[in-house]
């Protein structure tokens, strides 16, 4: 009962607020106990588990004592039990049940047991239900004597497949709950295709499928698999591991192609790009076998807060704005249009350079991996150990008035100070508020220091030959 | 010295984040010599801002940040009159064959309108510092010539920014070089965005809420400093110590600036078309003598002395153009049979009568001139229309056509953020969940935000939450965006666009000014109410009706206002559909206020509406006309301003005469506290005003408690303003609208159901109440009915297919063709009409085709399978061969669920008639049964005792059920909800205390039909059930959704 009605119906009761980890906690268990009992147990929705019990009679008696042995170990629950052939009517039949009966069993055909329950029971759009309640047909019987070319026209193949269950006719399938996470599509040829392109267009399909699959989940493809079957041939089957972790369907195909190509280049010396001669594809199956997540490791990375600041020193937005800066005194400049993955690959090749420097020892853990991938990258920043701009160093004067400064104890003396350029951010957890000045000093040597406005105090950014 | 030359305000919508007056204010602060606006490509804030600066003692600067060709910005500022007439132009310009809120202007353009105007080369994103910043010189030198070309000679600035952003300087250096190289002034502006640095996080938000971004993931979307603050001379000095003459020079410009919007703009009203030999003057003279003449049997000297007066404030104040100009309008709806009348102070004016603008007689009604005109007001009468709502539309187009696209405009209505829109965008641009943003929006609508919110331990313990409560209050009252005006309209001699920006409104073929009333009304615009008000359209609808079927002509000019039956009717409270007296509150009220003439009505109207019954005055009224309560005039000299209304002040007028009589305020003082009363920063004027108005009280004597209990009336009236005319011209549409329900019940019921939605009822409450009073209703039939509502020749209503659900306007033409008619099949209906599936469903499920001999629901199976195809030898052929299937005859209760589901209504079901035997069995009584008891049982079986008060009430357990039809859960009513219930016999008030509603929540809120034990209660006639017990009846269909009102 949804708990409006349950307030509707009493409303001087007391209703404890919902909890989905307790209750996430509970189905789990209950899952796991009904898996003791059958092999194949479905999690049909938040209430409702169906389970496949065909041939358990002859191991705990008849099918009662299957059901009793199944409310016993669920005692604590006090589940609502139905048995019918299809899941439909079982289910039903589980709605039906009233205390103190727990158990309902059809014993007549699911067809009859069905004929009186409400319309409303059968799965079809609202908007149907309503219609054919005007109708007056408002039992689940009623619908099932309507002629079935009636139903076809008015209500297509919703209709009929509701029509299906209405007669009793129930072929539906258990998908257990414990099978595992499978990213994985195939299209069989009716007759074999021997056009390379007309080959590749079907593979575009199943990767655009398996595209959305993982975007919809926020994953993204690590490893994938490819199996062949071909006309006069044994299946060709090969995993491979994709340039870098993507859930694109343009990269699955980029790579599919290749491997095909070689594949039917190396068969056959006649093979064009156009005809495989030497046997068509029956069947082509494309499926993940690596994942990993997407928009998690992302949002780490590129959200702007305390976690990010300690961890990389600024957001992704402002790295590349850091790197500017680094880069200024140290490489070079990125482009302005580069992207994220542009910015790592800087990094990347950025970071023997920087080694060879070695003033920063703090950094040799990260430097020593030496160039990674941006996969990498982003798995260890979800690691919260990168590191990639230095905390900045205080600025050390020689005197009140600042005239020298302080380098690695070599003192230079202050030609020019170029600023203040001001940053403000009170969106931060600590307040940023910094006056950036850009120091010329003695023997050819630019600083950029800041001048923090909260702490009060001055820092070197960084140093330029 | 400084001034500051370059600040925008709030009206640089989702932009600057300080009000025009905050910015004045700061200015004088910090010493600024003079402040420009220079908000958006519009002079959105301009009115406001010249007011406060002026009030203030900073002289104001009126300008504008134009968006020329590829995003660059240029400052612009009026030197003269005719430089704000090109800013008006220039902005008109910009927005004009632009997406809303994406105003450009080509630099091409922009040259034809420089005369007058003072041009500063911009911001950052300016064309010169863009491209300064590129270091591209001769480029730069071009651009700087091209702009110093359009403008005149010494007119065009350089103009340098520091916020201490990393390339200020460099521009600001290129400016420098470039300036010297062409000889050309440089002047320093801070782009201020907000008055003080503590809204920065207030501007970051707002830039957010513009880009639909969050926070977050903003960048370089926000600032990068707070710099954009009202500075100082001194630390402007500070910043630009090395160029002092960039400082100079914004006090030469601020000198060379010589206009103000407080001076008269170039504004007249069109001239009206004026017999060869006359004079606008003249010829108004003549009209009203004329209509004078024919409309008075005989002129007495208080009829010609008023009309004397009238026009001669008229001469002296050159308004004969407007009196034509709206006689005009008023006859083109006349000519059109377009019904139209006036509201607010106007129907106090004869000359408005004599004219024919006005209904309303003014001398027996007993009703003040000086409220429409008078020598104190400084500003022009204002003329409200009231026009049939079917029809405005088309006044307001005529307008346009008549008087030209660029010489008349709607006036704006600024969208201001309130409490919960601004929780809701400012918790967006924060990255707040939905939910949350959900919790605190339902928190705002419950209760108080100051104590909820801050309480609120979720709220409390997290920081971003915070924000948002702290940033939403600062928010709210803040220009969001730009709206159209109920009806105001604004029309002129000159183009409008010389006077003030218009631009293009959301609605097809409108164009809006860029001002509100106020700010209209400030400088001077007159503006012209062109209001839709569905009444007129009833009555107006009524009218034709009963001509054609009786021959009967009726006009207004023909009633007496005096028929004892209808005081009758209105007294016991029958007044479902009848204008302004068919709410609760009013049913609840009229059986013991008893109308018995029209000033009663001009009273009841005016007395029982949401802000007099806050102040809880209304209970003193009926108390006194009960005489239950002694009447108190306060003061002895307050006696013939308040007689008539038993010493409770209900309208504007007696607030004035009080102020004058009390405190010897002058008729121009009273006026501006009229003025502040009926504004919206209403309380905060008044309150300014108190002092005076204490002083003088107490100057004539009167003591301080008296003069705080005047005060306490005046102020607590302030959220009501009402004008006595105004409630006259309304009290004329009520007593009207009731004599059409007595007399004519089925033509102005007809009439009501063709001009939905309007009024405080649904039409199948209406049609309820329409049977109880032996009204035939009958549905729609495929062979009979029309597009509208009809009354047949036997006086049945008959119900028109527009109730059909998914029929609208468009299928008018398809319905009033009629050719359908003589079909004998739902084939060949849909072959005359093509009508979509959906509808020729929802028509079988209303029994249109049962006059086929089809029932319901074979139809509607036919329907469902048939072919609607292009294809005319297919169309309507049924698919494939099927078995036939029959059906059962639909029962009353199944056919009652059909009528609500395809029309929201039913005409054979009523209340709770098909569930009355249940009911009877448990006790449940009917709304006539109950009204029957409480006549009884008042002083004979009832509990009868005395309230607080001294009423005599009396009280009996009851069991009462019924749909509800009205919900109320008004602010002053501290919890209590109201709910209104019909059943098959009537309809009763039940009244939910705060406790009971805590507990029945759910039922109240979601359910459609309840039963309720509770007390019958008879409040001097006027009964209600106070609810204890509230329970859901679950019917089996769907009742119409009932109407919530605050």
């Amino acid at each position: 009962m949804r708990l409006r009605d349950a307030q509707l119906k009493c409303p001087e009761g007391v209703f404890i607020e919902e909890d989905p980890d307790l209750y996430s906690e509970h189905k789990a268990e209950v899952l796991h106990q009904l898996s003791m009992v059958s092999s194949i147990v479905e999690d049909n929705d938040i209430e409702t588990t169906l389970m496949d019990i065909t041939g358990l009679d002859g191991l705990y008696g008849n099918v009662l004592n299957v059901c009793t042995h199944i409310s016993g170990v669920l005692a604590k629950y006090h589940p609502y039990i139905g048995v019918a052939k299809g899941s439909f009517a079982a289910k039903t039949a589980s709605y039906n049940c009233k205390p103190p009966n727990w158990i309902e069993i059809v014993n007549c055909s699911d067809c009859e047991y069905l004929f009186t329950e409400h319309i409303s029971i059968l799965p079809l759009p609202s908007q149907v239900v309503q219609q054919l309640i005007l109708l007056g047909i408002t039992t689940v019987g009623e619908y099932a004597l309507l002629p079935i070319n009636s139903i076809s026209v008015r209500y297509g193949a919703e209709g009929v497949i509701a029509h299906r269950l209405a007669q009793g006719i129930d072929s539906g399938v258990l998908s257990p709950f414990n099978s595992p996470l499978v990213f994985s599509e195939t299209i069989a040829f009716e007759w074999c295709q021997n056009n390379f392109d007309g080959v590749i267009f079907h593979v575009q399909k199943l990767a655009n499928r398996i595209e959305f699959q993982l975007q919809s989940q926020d994953l993204m493809a690590q490893r994938v698999c490819m199996r062949v079957d071909i006309d006069f041939d044994s299946p060709y089957e090969i995993s491979f591991d994709l340039p870098e972790p993507s859930s694109q369907a343009r990269t699955f195909l980029d790579v599919v192609r290749w491997h095909l190509k070689a594949r039917f280049e190396r068969s056959s010396s006649e093979c064009t790009s156009e005809y495989l001669t030497d046997g068509g594809v029956r069947e082509i199956r494309l499926s993940v076998e690596e994942l990993i997540p997407f928009e998690g490791l992302r949002v780490e990375m590129l959200s702007n807060d305390q976690y990010c600041l300690q961890n990389a020193n600024q957001s992704i937005g402002k790295l590349r704005l850091h790197l500017g800066d680094d880069a200024v005194f140290r490489t070079k400049a990125l482009p302005e249009e580069s992207r994220l993955e542009n910015a790592f690959e800087y990094i990347d090749s950025y970071f023997p350079e920087y080694d060879k420097q070695n003033k920063r020892k703090e950094k040799e853990s990260l430097l020593i991996e030496g160039r990674m991938s941006t996969a990498e990258v982003l798995t260890r920043g979800a690691g919260g150990i990168l590191r990639i701009i230095d905390p900045p160093d205080k600025a050390v004067f020689q005197e009140e008035k600042k005239q020298h400064l302080v380098i690695d104890g070599e003192k230079h003396e202050i030609l020019q100070k170029i600023g203040p350029h001001r940053i403000e951010n009170p969106w931060l957890e600590n307040p940023v508020a910094r006056d950036y000045f850009r120091f010329i000093l003695s023997g050819g040597v630019g600083a950029l220091l800041y001048y923090d406005l909260v702490l009060d105090v001055w820092y070197i950014q960084g140093i330029v030959d | 010295m400084y001034a500051e030359l370059h600040a925008h305000t709030n009206f640089s919508f989702l932009d600057g984040a300080s009000s025009p007056e905050q910015m004045a204010l700061t200015a004088a602060e910090v010493g600024l010599a003079a402040i420009g606006i220079t908000d958006h490509d519009g002079l959105y804030g301009a009115v406001r801002f010249s007011i406060a600066a002026r009030n203030c003692g900073v002289k104001p600067i009126i300008g504008m940040e134009i968006n020329l060709d590829n995003d660059d910005h240029l400052t612009l500022l009026a030197k003269d009159r005719q430089g704000y007439r090109n800013l008006c132009r220039i902005s008109t310009e910009a927005h004009k064959r632009q997406p809303k809120a994406e105003p450009y202007l080509r630099f091409e353009s922009l040259a034809k309108w420089t005369q007058g105007l003072i041009g500063l080369s911009g911001c950052r994103q300016g064309a010169i510092p863009k491209a300064v910043l590129k270091q591209d010189k001769r480029n730069v030198v071009e651009i700087v010539q091209a702009h110093t070309e359009i403008f005149d000679k010494g007119c065009f600035f350089l103009e340098l920014q520091n916020h201490l952003q990393e390339d200020d300087l460099l521009t600001c250096n290129g400016l420098i070089e470039i300036a010297k190289h062409v000889d050309l002034p440089l002047v320093a502006t801070n782009n201020v965005h907000y008055h003080t640095q503590s809204r920065r996080r207030l501007q970051d938000v707002l830039v957010c809420i513009k880009n639909s971004s969050v926070i977050n993931h903003a960048g370089r979307l926000l600032r990068p400093n707070n710099e954009y603050y009202l500075k100082s001379p001194e630390k402007m000095e500070n910043l630009f110590c090395d160029i002092p003459e960039a400082l100079e020079n914004t006090l030469n410009i601020a000198n060379m600036c010589d206009f103000e919007l407080a001076q008269p703009l170039d504004y007249g009203l069109p001239g009206a078309s004026v017999p060869i030999g006359n004079n606008e003057y003249t010829y108004l003279e003549k009209l009203t003598w004329e209509g004078v003449q024919t409309l008075y049997s005989g002129i007495n000297s208080e009829i010609s002395g008023r009309v004397v007066t009238e026009l001669s404030y008229v001469r002296e104040n050159c308004l004969a153009g407007y009196f034509l100009t709206v006689r005009e309008i008023v006859k083109y709806c006349k000519d059109q049979d377009i019904l139209v009348n006036t509201r607010g102070s106007a129907p106090g004016s004869i000359l408005c009568y004599a004219l024919g603008i006005s209904m309303v007689e003014p001398i027996s009604a007993g009703l003040l001139f000086e409220r429409f005109m008078s020598k104190g007001r400084g500003n022009p009468p204002d003329i409200d229309l009231d026009i049939e709502h079917q029809k405005r539309e088309r006044v307001i187009q005529h307008i346009y056509n008549y008087y030209g696209r660029d010489r008349a405009a709607m006036v704006a209505n600024v969208i201001s953020f309130q409490k919960r829109s601004a929780i809701r965008d400012v918790g967006k641009a924060l990255g707040i969940s939905a939910d949350q943003i959900g919790l605190m929006s339902q928190l705002m609508k419950q209760q108080d935000e100051g104590v909820t919110l801050k309480d609120n331990e979720c709220i409390r313990s997290n920081s971003i939450l915070n924000n948002a409560v702290s940033i939403s209050r600062d928010i709210q009252g803040f220009p969001r965006h730009l709206g159209i005006h109920s009806g105001g309209m604004i029309i002129s001699s000159r183009p409008l666009c010389e006077v003030v920006p218009i631009e293009p409104a959301r609605m097809l073929d409108r164009t809006v000014v860029q001002w509100d009333k106020d700010d209209c009304a400030d400088v001077g615009l007159i503006k012209i109410d062109l209001l839709g008000l569905g009444m007129m359209t009833v009555i107006r609808r009524a009218f034709c009706s009963i001509q054609e079927r009786y021959g009967e002509r009726i006009e207004f000019e023909g009633f007496t206002f005096d028929d004892p039956n209808v005081y009758k009717m209105i007294t016991a409270a029958d007044t479902l559909g009848v204008f302004q007296i068919e709410s609760r509150a009013q049913i609840s009220t009229l059986p013991k206020t008893r109308p018995a003439c029209f000033y009663d009505l001009i009273v009841e109207i005016a007395i029982i509406r949401p802000g007099p019954m806050t102040t809880k005055l209304h209970r003193s009224w009926i108390e006194r006309r009960l005489g239950r309560e002694k009447i108190d005039y306060l003061d002895p000299r307050l006696k013939p301003v308040l007689e008539r209304t038993l010493g409770v002040p209900i309208f504007q007028e007696q607030c004035m005469q009080m102020s004058m009589i009390a405190a010897g305020f002058s008729a121009a003082k009273a006026d501006e506290l009229r003025r502040a009363m009926s504004r919206k920063r209403s309380l905060h004027n008044i309150q300014i005003l108190r002092n005076d108005l204490m002083e003088g009280m107490k100057r004539n004597g009167i003591s301080n408690s008296r003069a705080r209990d005047i005060y306490g009336q005046i102020e607590g009236y302030a959220g009501y303003g009402f004008p006595e005319a105004h409630s006259c011209s309304f009290a004329l549409l009520v007593y009207v609208s009731a004599w059409l329900k007595y007399y004519y019940p089925a033509e102005f019921l007809c009439a009501l159901l063709n001009s939905q939605p309007m009024g405080f009822y649904k039409p199948h409450t209406l049609i309820g109440d329409a049977q109880r009073h032996g009204i035939e209703v009958r549905s729609i039939d495929m062979k009979v009915s029309s597009f509208e509502c009809v009354v047949e020749a036997d006086g049945a209503v008959r119900l028109g297919y527009c109730y059909i659900e998914g029929v609208g306007e468009s299928h008018r033409d398809i319905f009033d063709r009629k050719g359908y008619q003589a079909c004998e099949s739902i084939d060949q209906f849909y072959y005359q009409t093509k009508l979509s599936r959906n509808v020729l469903k929802a028509l079988a499920t209303a029994g249109a085709f049962d006059c086929l001999g089809i029932d319901r629901r074979s139809a509607l199976w036919q329907i469902q399978a048939m072919n609607l195809q292009d294809n005319i030898e297919m169309r309507g052929v049924i698919q494939g061969s099927e078995e036939d299937v029959s059906f059962q005859r639909p029962t009353r209760m199944q056919q009652a669920k059909m009528d609500f589901a395809s029309m929201d209504l039913s005409v054979s079901v009523r209340g709770m008639d098909l569930y009355r035997r249940q009911l009877n069995e448990r006790g449940v009584i009917t709304v006539q049964v109950l009204k029957q008891i409480s006549g009884n049982s008042q002083g004979q079986n009832g509990d009868v005792f005395l309230s607080k008060n001294g009423n005599i009430r009396s009280r009996q357990e009851v069991k009462v059920a019924g749909v509800i039809i009205s919900r109320q859960r008004p602010k002053s009513a501290n919890g209590y909800v109201f709910l209104t219930l019909e059943d098959e016999t009537g309809l009763i008030n039940v009244i939910v205390k705060p406790n009971i509603v805590e507990r029945y929540i759910r039922c109240i809120t979601d359910e459609a039909s309840v039963e309720i034990h509770g007390e019958l209660e008879n409040d001097n006639g006027s009964i209600h059930v106070l609810a204890q017990h509230i329970s859901a009846i679950q019917t089996k269909f769907e009742y119409p959704q009932p109407r919530n009102w605050c």
